[in-house]
């Protein structure tokens, strides 16, 4: 079956527990990523960030495609979001890909911070 | 009603190519890469799979090489006038269509570039030698159509890709994407425009330019990409950097769903199924003894467009008859191409194209041919 055929996606589930992140994280000091924390990576274009999500979903990432978050850039493009726990390998499909990552963010303390 | 003119563009479109632009525009709409929703990631997918899936067809490794366009002219002028500078020397066969001859033109007159035009035998076969002859130190083109619009010819792209070496080989593919192979890694193509509406079996609006890595053409549009928005510089990097402004995202969808098309059936397929069209015609048109066939006369060696004239009659006279008489249509001129004419020998007054693509069946091909006869023999 073709895209074109389907009726477009229900509304993602991550997207809903992204904002559940938000209000309830409350740590996130340490400068290393712990478990169950969520991060984003912000790539060049829109075409990178589809080309990215089927690269990092059939190597069974469980990822998610959200929003560019408004506190990491003016951009109004989307953004991958993965377990931090992930990062590495995130980084080296990615770059296998031929993928240039713009910037690679954890949300903590209900914000996006720079990795 | 017979459709002879899918040289022009192909008619009619499969109806899968329509129910995706129907449900593109009814369930999503959306513009793709903008805003952060769910229907404009659904329209970046889509516009994601149609790149994919005509990489796949052309054998690009990198999907992001490709870059859509309007159309297939749309891509020549953005590979010609983005890549050549001051002083550089562009080689084309004699067969080139407006579409390439225009732009060098403009150049050329410009005082910008030096233009060499290698001959073509009559019936469309690039002199290899004289192209091999040609280059200079400064060449910094070589622009070739894959087949011809006006009688098919098929060019040996392996060869001369071979034959240009490190200078850039721009490939015009717009008589021959779908309806003839191309792998641009075994032709040796660093710069492929096509267009989506004829053997890509897409709408008109449609088409695209493979830039192989390594080569940086100046963009000739600057604006709005949805990316690096922060910032007044244009981005550097492909797609986005050839394609500014709002897709033809339904218009590519479209394209998508001819390309998966043509990967169904398999272009190996579609060609066979067109050569036997094309035997068939050039068979029957040899027993016509008021008929001149132009091109090859082998649908081994042609896309399956066949060019005529009939003596004692104008082009345009046979093409009208065709037409009000025999409710066949065909196109009739010189087809944007005077150099090929002029090649082929029927400058000013062009010839009646006879153009077939895959919804085409023997039995119109002998109605053609009998309407043929009978124009022929009336008073």
């Amino acid at each position: 079956m073709r895209r074109s055929e389907k009726s477009p996606r229900p509304p993602s589930q991550s997207l809903r527990s992204n904002r559940q992140l938000r209000l309830f994280m409350k740590d996130g000091d340490s400068s290393k990523a712990k478990a169950g924390e969520r991060c984003a990576a912000v790539l060049e274009a829109i075409h990178y960030v589809i080309k990215g999500e089927k690269i990092l979903k059939s190597a069974g990432l469980g990822i998610d495609v959200i929003p560019v978050p408004r506190e990491i850039s003016s951009d109004c493009g989307m953004a991958l979001e993965f377990s931090c726990q992930d990062r590495d390998r995130v980084e080296h499909l990615l770059a296998d890909g031929d993928i240039t990552v713009v910037g690679i963010y954890a949300l903590r303390k209900g914000h996006y911070t720079r990795l | 009603m017979i459709y002879f003119d899918n040289a022009c563009t192909s008619f009619p479109k499969p109806p899968a190519v329509v129910d995706a632009i129907r449900d593109y525009s009814l369930t999503i709409g959306s513009s793709p890469g903008r805003s952060g929703h769910r229907l404009a990631l659904e329209a970046g997918r889509l516009i994601f799979e149609a790149r994919e899936d005509l990489c796949r067809l052309f054998n690009v490794p990198r999907s992001e090489r490709l870059v859509f366009t309007s159309n297939a002219t749309d891509a020549l002028n953005l590979a010609i006038m983005g890549l050549l500078t001051d002083g550089d020397h562009v080689i084309v066969p004699s067969m080139e269509h407006n579409s390439v001859m225009r732009p060098l033109n403009y150049l050329l007159r410009k005082g910008i570039i030096q233009l060499s035009v290698v001959p073509c035998s009559e019936e469309g076969y690039i002199d290899l030698g004289a192209l091999r002859k040609s280059i200079r130190k400064n060449t910094r083109l070589i622009a070739v159509n894959h087949a011809s619009n006006v009688v098919g010819t098929i060019a040996p792209l392996e060869e001369i890709g071979e034959i240009s070496g490190e200078i850039p080989f721009l490939v015009d593919a717009a008589q021959s994407g779908g309806a003839v192979s191309i792998d641009i890694e075994a032709m040796g193509i660093d710069l492929l425009a096509f267009t989506g509406h004829k053997s890509l079996y897409g709408p008109q609006g449609t088409g695209g330019l493979f830039v192989r890595e390594g080569i940086d053409l100046k963009p000739l549009r600057r604006g709005g990409t949805g990316s690096k928005s922060e910032s007044w510089d244009h981005p550097d990097f492909l797609p986005d950097k050839y394609e500014c402004g709002t897709p033809n995202t339904p218009g590519i969808v479209g394209l998508g769903e001819g390309v998966r098309f043509v990967l169904g059936k398999g272009v190996n397929e579609i060609r066979r199924y067109e050569m036997e069209l094309t035997r068939a015609l050039l068979e029957g048109l040899e027993d016509i003894e008021e008929i001149t066939v132009y091109g090859p006369g082998n649908p081994d060696e042609q896309t399956a467009t066949v060019s005529i004239t009939v003596r004692g009659r104008e082009a345009s006279e046979v093409a009208y008859r065709l037409d009000r008489e025999y409710d066949i249509m065909t196109r009739v001129g010189l087809h944007c191409n005077p150099g090929a004419h002029k090649t082929i020998g029927t400058f000013p007054r062009g010839t009646v194209r006879l153009s077939m693509g895959y919804f085409n069946t023997q039995e119109e091909v002998g109605l053609v041919l009998e309407a043929l006869r009978k124009i022929t023999t009336a008073s």
